[in-house]
């Protein structure tokens, strides 16, 4: 083992070699490796050199002084404690965590625009949400058919089998496509009275006067309203 | 006013110091300080090459123990704790300082750091000023992780065990540590 090559260019087997004379110099070498060590420091004269620079090293590092504490530490850690313990805000604790720094005026103004920015964003996506909502509410179906302009919790929970909106100009099953293909039935027509008659729960479509679709047997059905007597 | 009994252990000195700290004896974090504050500054002076930025930071760390200190229960040594509570600050805030280390080696006076050593003549003190000068600025070139397990054995003077449990490493991994922290240096030295 050369004395001039470095750590990281040696091979395993030497590492483990420098590792142990360091350990060799503490006193923290296990016997039987401390009696091996000994033997080969004996005949090898390279490793003997390595072991005198290392001694160097050492010495050299314990030799450096010792510096004393400024002497106003101790007291502005104790300031540092007295100011600590009347801080109790999260943001203080962030701040100590992970200094912030100045606010800067810069940054204060592209706080409020970006907080303006949101604001407007959710705004807009309640205004949508709004629009979606038919301007006659939703019909549900229960054992009849309920026209619930002031909708409230209680019905929400009783009312499950179906849910119409009005979209579009006509009263859709809540997740109903626009798309899907639809077979379209006037009122007036025997399949209509048919249909209607084989689901009893139907009837009150009849009493509508908005065109109405529903989805029936995996078929998306248009009812037209009856025209006025 | 009622005096309030602390119920002290009598045979662990590190656990009866943090039990009168934990009912308020504001005697007893003094205590704790003039024990620590010479390691604590001088492990965070080697760590940063520093001393500006290492008075910050025992500032920092007597602040943080001071906090977390009734936390401690006396499974290893108090010194072993105050250590690994400095260590680990030191390393946090030194990864995530933006501008290099300041070397302790160009400005030590004009920074007002005192060496303690006052024994020596004024000839060989200023030889071993100029070799400190030179191994300090040796050590600030040792990688982080390597540095710290020298600073702790060869200036500290902690045991491999000890070391392990400051660092959370095995025995093994310190024993390596050292070694290449060692043979960093001895080439940073022999270079210059």
């Amino acid at each position: 083992m050369s004395q001039d090559t470095t750590f990281d260019d040696m091979s395993t087997l030497d590492r483990k070699m420098v590792e142990r004379l360091s350990a060799y110099i503490d006193g923290e070498l296990p016997q039987a490796e401390q009696d091996e060590l000994e033997n080969r420091l004996a005949t090898d004269e390279a490793l003997r050199g390595r072991l005198a620079s290392m001694r160097k090293v050492v010495g050299s590092l314990q030799h450096l002084e010792r510096a004393a504490p400024p002497p106003l530490l101790g007291e502005q850690v104790a300031r540092h404690i007295r100011l600590d313990e009347r801080r109790t805000t999260l943001f203080d604790r962030i701040q100590e965590a992970a200094p912030l720094g100045q606010p800067s005026p810069l940054m204060a103004l592209l706080g409020v625009v970006l907080a303006l920015a949101i604001f407007i964003y959710m705004l807009s996506v309640v205004n949508a949400r709004r629009q979606e909502q038919p301007t006659l509410p939703i019909v549900f179906e229960h054992e009849s058919m309920i026209v619930a302009p002031d909708l409230d919790a209680e019905q929400e929970r009783v009312v499950e089998l179906m849910r119409l909106r009005w979209i579009d100009g006509a009263w859709r099953e809540a997740g109903l496509g626009l798309a899907d293909p639809t077979t379209v039935l006037s009122m007036r027509s025997p399949e209509a009275a048919d249909l209607v008659a084989s689901v009893p729960d139907l009837e009150p479509l009849l009493t509508f006067e908005q065109p109405v679709m529903i989805r029936l047997r995996s078929q998306v059905v248009r009812f037209e309203p009856a025209p006025p007597p | 006013m009622e005096a309030i009994s602390v119920p002290l252990t009598g045979s662990n000195p590190d656990l009866d110091l943090v039990e009168r700290h934990r009912y308020g004896d504001e005697e007893a974090f003094a205590e704790l300080y003039e024990r620590f504050a010479p390691m604590v500054y001088n492990l965070a002076l080697r760590l940063a090459g520093d001393a500006t930025y290492a008075e910050d930071l025992s500032q920092e760390v007597f602040l943080r123990i001071h906090r977390h200190l009734s936390r401690f229960n006396g499974r290893s040594a108090l010194k072993t704790w105050v250590y690994r509570v400095a260590i680990n600050h030191c390393r946090s805030r030194l990864s995530r300082r933006k501008r290099a280390a300041q070397p302790l080696w160009e400005d030590d006076e004009e920074r007002g750091v005192q060496l303690t050593d006052e024994r020596r003549d004024p000839e060989s003190r200023a030889l071993a000023t100029d070799s400190s000068r030179q191994v300090a600025a040796a050590l600030a070139e040792v990688k982080p992780k390597f540095r710290e397990a020298v600073v702790l054995r060869d200036l500290e003077g902690l045991s491999y065990d000890e070391i392990a449990q400051v660092l959370g490493v095995r025995i093994g991994t310190v024993r390596s540590r050292i070694a290449r922290g060692r043979d960093q240096l001895r080439t940073v030295l022999e270079r210059s």
